[in-house]
């Protein structure tokens, strides 16, 4: 198996525009690692320096400590050689050849015999349970069978590193789900280094061993998914990372809205240097409004009257927002709130599930009690 | 992608066998020792070793006898009819460019054999010794294997035996304006050393505009020729690619108001074979037209040379039959030739009735004439 | 965190960098040889007729007293001042301006008439009409003219009487010779360009922009002019460019047509000077003509970008409101078929027939024969045969074939390489000069180009031997002149194919060679086939640029049927024309089935 280091990564289009930004990241072997961030962030042009297939402006890549690229030295690895698999995002198939012949292509480039070549192409489509569409063309199949194709043609070279470049999002909801318990199964099955690049936090949570969060070309933040998730690094993996969005709280200087400043107050281990804090929606529960004047920081436990303003059911839960001190925050509730948009009520959340960011947006040590 | 590449690999195969072809005609070819004496069997011997001649002639009928001297001698020959300026081109790019592959040319263009593809060595004159009593000496140096008269004629049927013109001034005259059909002079080099040499003949033209006018000629050109040839040029002479279509032309039965043209005189053959009404202009002054050779030379690094010789020698011995004898109109200049009964006469008795043309002058005189002619003729 | 020293200290390792990266994807180096290949194939031999404006050939020697090599201005004196220089140059120049100005004034009214009657109305049979007109494109430009003396002419050049003759109808001079049949002839040939790229341009105008227009409420009439005719304008003036250009480099209609009266236009004058023996005249004429078609054609590829003439004909496939002809159907109709009997079936029906008869248009029976097609000797002819019996034709034959092949080969893989690169490379400097450098052979008129790869490659140059007289010289100018042909559908092709296939490739292991034999080639089959198939059958009816390169030896076809003409054996000559009409037809019938490609809709994208 294998691991792979990426040591101050630059690639730059044009003279302007920087795809990615210094990067410095380490994936361990055997790891299932997400590149998350939206469109334009950078995470599948680092995909594709890991592969050859485009060259970095500055840096150094290694294989096991073997090195792949590096500017100092100026060598470079070329792809036929790194050994590894990628799968495109629409699966480039080749429509002049069967699956078959799409799957033993990689065989054939290694040099194995047409005897050998069947066998493994038997193995790796059972794997996948498409054996019966071995003769078909591309052509022929649907979305899911092309990506299973795919992802044949990748393993069938048993390669040490696994690329994948958003290979579910052409596909439907149900198809998506299914594929992505696959995914897993086969990383448990098989266990090779994983990288993986999406879009979509969901699936960077469900597969992933650890996530590094990109955006504009760097990395904000690489850690196991609950780490990410529970203590984001930075207010951009903070906002990224869940759904709903994580409630943004900033000082308001108008009268009445208050909420920053109070909050602030209860957190004086950050005071001076919190410029923003953030609070999930899944950290804040929509209580009865009793007692709630009292004293807000009952123990390690904030609650503040808020109104009701709306409540939307999603079907598995409810988000209802609520104004608290003049500010909108969204709660999330799993079971149908006892109140109506209009009503009174009261939010509550645990201390230590506020997030504090400086004026950088970055993370400040975590809240402790007062 | 199997069937592409073969067909890749077939549509080059296809190239090469051309390429190849010439390749093998580009070795060295072998130069034979100078025989002390005249052998001619060895010379067969040689030539046959040698393989296809490549001859390039003005007449078609190279074909023929090229398939005559097959019949002989065993050696086949690729010949091929073509004019005057594309072989002078074909010769000096062959021989410049190292890569000859044509033997043996029939020329026309007297005045740049003599003046440049002789004199810089792009084509070797050769006489078989055994003749050399048979041919004339001023035949010998560049070597004539055939005279043709190029005369005018018109079609008997529309004029009757008369002919309509007495005197070469007449085609200076309004009644001949357009119907009088010539091969163009700026494709044909022998039209072009003809009106050179009425150029430098201008006592003869001018004798001959008294004998017909009994005036004096006002001459506003340079002299009596050159004003010959504007006046003529200016009679709205009209070109015509060949001899033949002059002929068929000209000779055409049921025509009433038939034009007159200047061609060779074999082509009054096709009077048989075509229903033509050709007849020559017996007894036109100053002359009837011009003596018309064909030189027969080889060309310098010939690749099969012996054959080329054994040619030259065929076509001045017995291989001019077709030319001479089978048709009317042309002649050998070999002495011992026999010739055509139809040809009103031999080669004596017309030689007293053409203009010989004045090689050196022509070559002179070319650039000058051709721009004449653009000048006068061509223009509307 | 590693940052790479810099300055000097970087050049090894960069210099180590690009040596893995182009063993592993040579593209550039492979693009910067084909660009260089181009520019020496193209400019080169421009180059050297350039040189040979001032510099004295052998056959000028001869004439002029000057010494071979010398260097002069005596041409150039000659060709633009001296007194013959108007029956040189100027007239020609100034016949070739009008006849192609007269041309085009019919040629686009009635290629944009019947593009809009196909696409815009509802002509009954609109369709079928739409795929007769891609036959003049397979026939040879000078077809008509062929037809047109087997009709029309007159006793002027002697010869077998036409057809109008035999009817007792003496042509006049005017009518059967000179300009005016060059026009009609050259006319009938290229209004089918002008056809197919108004057809194109009607197609993609995007009807949402008109019925916008009319939901605001504006008259059919309004729109024509104020929507349709503003977006028709780069077609328009492509389309005279065009048939400016191919007027220019035209030289069998007017050779066949013109030299019996002396109405000489450019290509007649170049090849006639060079024919008599004045090649320094002869390059001077050849510069001009390839200095005003690169000039023209430039014009073309500026005001109307290149790719803009191959933008794919999808769309959403919007719902086209044809207009009802009405009472115009009868004359509308009668128009589109009159186009169609005179474009394609008139002269090939009277080219057959000639053939049929021994004097053309007397229907006596013992007037009919077989003899042009199978007699094994005919007596007006000395040493020919019938068509299908004669050596020399099959020869002529088998070397068009052969050559056509080789040079629609050549073409449609470096076609398709030249896409390859171009779309690999494509916003280097090296991408987007091998795009252009691709193109250029397209701007130089056919006759110039021949006469400087003539001038060029006859004479030895460093390994490369002497050209002159082969049949690789004809196949090599082939291949360059129809390169740009090839390359557009390359580009096109390969930019819709990506980089993906060839990247997973890659993945799997698989070096440059490998890609492109496994993946690249066989996924582009079809710009394959249409990048061979277009320029064979352009090089099968090729004769401008053939005429100057074509020896005895590398006799082909389109040469033969000229041969013929100067012979005067008509019926052989037309005989040779359908013979040369049939074997297109036939490729490409065949190759049509072979590999189910749809020829008009690659020809609509060539003009």
């Amino acid at each position: 198996m294998a691991s792979i280091e990426l040591q101050g990564v630059t690639k730059r289009f044009g003279s302007a525009v920087m795809a990615v930004d210094g990067l410095d990241l380490t994936i361990r072997s055997g790891s299932f690692v997400c590149l998350l961030g939206p469109s334009g962030c950078g995470k599948t042009t680092t995909l594709r320096m890991i592969a050859g297939l485009d060259l970095p402006d500055e840096g150094e890549i290694r294989l096991d400590g073997r090195i792949l690229y590096s500017t100092a030295s100026g060598e470079y690895v070329p792809t036929e050689k790194r050994g590894m698999g990628l799968v495109f995002q629409s699966y480039a198939l080749w429509p002049h050849m069967t699956v078959a012949g799409n799957v033993s292509f990689g065989l054939e480039m290694q040099g194995l015999d047409r005897e050998r070549r069947r066998a493994r192409v038997a193995e790796v489509l059972e794997l996948l349970h498409i054996g019966e569409l071995a003769a078909r063309y591309p052509a022929q199949l649907s979305g899911g069978q092309q990506q299973r194709v795919a992802l044949a043609r990748m393993l069938a070279v048993s390669p040490d590193i696994l690329l994948l470049d958003e290979p579910l999002s052409n596909l439907d909801a149900k198809l998506r789900l299914e594929m992505r318990a696959e995914l897993k199964r086969l990383h448990k099955t098989i266990g090779n280094t994983i990288v993986y690049v999406t879009h979509d936090q969901l699936e960077a949570m469900t597969m992933s061993t650890e996530i590094a969060v990109m955006h504009q070309g760097r990395l904000q933040q690489f850690a196991p998914p609950m780490t990410i998730y529970r203590e984001p690094a930075n207010l951009t993996v903070a906002e990224f990372v869940g759904s709903p969005p994580m409630n943004i709280i900033r000082p308001s200087g108008r009268p009445g809205e208050g909420l920053f400043d109070q909050l602030a107050e209860l957190f004086p281990a950050g005071a001076g240097a919190v410029r923003t804090i953030g609070v999930r929606p899944d950290d804040l529960a929509v209580v009865a409004a009793t007692g709630a004047a009292a004293s807000p920081a009952a123990g390690r436990r904030w609650i503040r009257p808020a109104r009701v303003e709306t409540i939307l059911p999603t079907g598995s839960e409810w988000i209802v927002g609520l104004r608290v001190e003049g500010h909108g925050l969204f709660a999330r509730a799993v079971e149908e709130p006892a109140c109506v948009p209009g009503d009174e009520v009261a939010l509550a959340a645990p201390l230590e599930r506020f997030h504090l960011f400086d004026a950088d947006g970055r993370r400040l040590s975590p809240s402790g009690a007062d | 992608m199997k069937k592409l590449v073969l067909c890749v690999v077939a549509a080059f195969a296809l190239m090469a066998g051309g390429a190849k072809e010439s390749a093998a005609q580009k070795e060295a070819p072998k130069q034979p020792a100078a025989p002390a004496g005249f052998d001619l069997e060895q010379l067969v011997r040689e030539a046959r070793k040698e393989g296809q001649l490549v001859a390039y002639f003005t007449s078609s009928r190279i074909k023929d006898v090229g398939d005559n001297f097959e019949k002989k001698y065993g050696i086949k020959v690729k010949g091929t009819k073509m004019a005057d300026p594309e072989q002078a081109e074909r010769v000096i790019r062959e021989v410049d460019s190292r890569n000859v592959q044509v033997d043996v040319i029939g020329f026309e263009d007297g005045p740049l054999l003599e003046g440049k593809l002789l004199p810089e060595g792009y084509l070797v004159n050769w006489m078989p010794p055994d003749l050399a009593d048979q041919i004339p000496k001023d035949d010998q140096n560049p070597l004539v294997f055939l005279w043709q008269p190029r005369i005018f004629g018109y079609n008997f049927e529309a004029f009757g035996d008369k002919p309509p013109m007495t005197n070469v001034w007449e085609m200076t005259e309004a009644r001949w304006k357009g119907k009088i059909l010539v091969r163009d002079p700026a494709q044909t080099p022998a039209n072009l050393a003809f009106f050179a040499t009425i150029a430098s003949n201008p006592a003869l033209m001018e004798k001959a505009y008294a004998d017909h006018t009994k005036r004096k000629l006002e001459v506003k050109e340079a002299n009596a020729g050159w004003e010959f040839l504007k006046r003529f040029f200016q009679n709205d002479v009209v070109t015509i690619p060949s001899d033949g279509d002059i002929g068929d032309a000209v000779g055409a039965a049921g025509q009433k108001d038939a034009p007159v043209g200047f061609y060779t005189l074999t082509k009054q053959r096709d009077n048989k074979t075509k229903d033509l009404k050709l007849a020559t202009m017996k007894g036109m002054q100053p002359f009837m037209g011009y003596a018309l050779p064909t030189y027969a030379l080889m060309i310098k690094g010939a690749p099969h040379p012996n054959a080329a010789k054994l040619f030259i020698r065929y076509i001045l011995s017995d291989g001019h039959q077709p030319w001479t004898v089978r048709d009317m109109g042309a002649f050998s200049p070999n002495v011992k030739a026999a010739t055509n009964p139809e040809n009103e006469g031999s080669w004596a008795d017309w030689s007293g009735r053409l203009l010989k043309l004045d090689n050196k002058v022509a070559l002179k005189l070319r650039q000058e004439i051709l721009d004449f002619w653009l000048q006068h003729g061509v223009k509307k | 965190m590693i940052r790479a020293a810099s300055g000097a200290g970087r050049l090894v390792p960069r210099l180590r960098m690009w040596l893995c990266a182009v063993r592993s994807d040579p593209s550039p180096i492979a693009a910067a040889l084909l660009a260089a290949a181009l520019v020496w194939l193209v400019l080169a031999p421009i180059g050297s007729m350039l040189i040979d404006t001032v510099r004295v050939q052998v056959r000028d020697s001869a004439t002029t007293g000057l010494r071979t090599g010398e260097w002069t201005l005596s041409f150039l004196q000659r060709t633009f001042t001296s007194r013959v220089s108007g029956v040189l140059f100027w007239t020609p120049l100034a016949n070739t301006i009008v006849v192609a100005a007269l041309v085009s004034l019919i040629a686009l009214p009635l290629g944009a008439g019947l593009a809009w009657l196909t696409v815009r109305t509802d002509l009954p049979g609109r369709r079928i009409l739409s795929s007769v007109m891609v036959v003049p494109y397979m026939l040879p430009s000078w077809t008509f003219a062929v037809a047109w003396l087997t009709l029309l002419k007159n006793r002027r050049l002697g010869g077998l009487p036409s057809f109008a003759e035999s009817f007792g109808f003496a042509p006049p001079d005017w009518l059967a010779y000179g300009a005016l049949p060059i026009v009609i002839c050259e006319a009938l040939h290229l209004f089918p360009f002008a056809f197919l790229l108004f057809g194109n341009a009607l197609r993609s105008v995007d009807t949402q922009l008109e019925e916008s227009a009319r939901v605001l409420g504006a008259s059919g009439g309004v729109i024509a002019r104020r929507i349709i005719l503003p977006l028709l304008r780069p077609a328009l003036l492509s389309a005279f460019l065009l048939i400016f250009s191919r007027v220019l480099g035209s030289f069998g209609t007017p050779y066949i047509l013109g030299s019996g009266v002396k109405f000489m236009m450019l290509p007649t004058a170049l090849y006639g000077s060079f024919k008599i023996g004045s090649p320094g005249v002869a390059a001077v004429i050849a510069t001009v003509t390839i200095a005003l078609g690169i000039s023209l054609l430039a014009l073309d590829v500026f005001f109307v970008r290149e790719f803009k003439r191959f933008v794919t004909m999808g769309g959403k496939g919007s719902l086209r409101r044809a207009a009802p002809l009405g009472g115009l159907r009868a004359p509308a109709m009668l128009t589109a078929g009159a186009a169609c009997l005179i474009t394609t079936l008139l002269p090939l029906a009277s080219l057959l027939a000639s053939t049929l008869m021994h004097r053309p248009g007397v229907f006596r029976l013992d007037n009919f024969t077989l003899d042009y097609w199978i007699a094994a000797a005919i007596p007006a002819m000395p040493g020919q045969r019938g068509l299908f019996l004669n050596a020399d034709i099959a020869a002529s034959a088998w070397n068009s074939l052969r050559i056509a092949c080789a040079a629609a080969v050549i073409c449609g893989l470096v076609g398709l390489f030249v896409g390859y690169l171009v779309v690999r490379l494509p916003s280097t400097r090296l991408g987007v000069f091998l795009r252009q450098v691709s193109f250029l052979p397209y701007l130089v008129p056919s006759i110039g180009f021949a006469a400087a790869c003539l001038s060029f490659f006859a004479v030895a140059r460093g390994p490369v031997p002497s050209l002159y007289g082969t049949m690789t010289l004809l196949v090599l100018v082939m291949a360059v002149k129809y390169l740009p042909f090839a390359s557009r559908s390359g580009i096109s092709a390969m930019m819709q194919m990506g980089g993906e296939p060839e990247e997973a490739a890659r993945v799997c292991g698989a070096g440059w060679l490998r890609r492109l034999a496994r993946i690249v080639v066989p996924i582009q089959k079809h710009a394959l086939v249409a990048g061979i198939v277009l320029p064979f059958i352009s090089g099968m009816k090729e004769q401008s640029l053939v005429i100057m390169l074509a020896t005895p030896g590398t006799e082909v076809l389109t040469t033969q049927v000229l041969r013929f003409v100067d012979y005067g054996y008509s019926q052989l000559a037309n005989a040779v024309v359908l013979a040369i009409v049939g074997i297109v037809f036939a490729f490409t019938f065949i190759l049509e089935k072979l590999t189910g490609s749809n020829l008009a809709s690659g020809v609509s994208g060539t003009g």
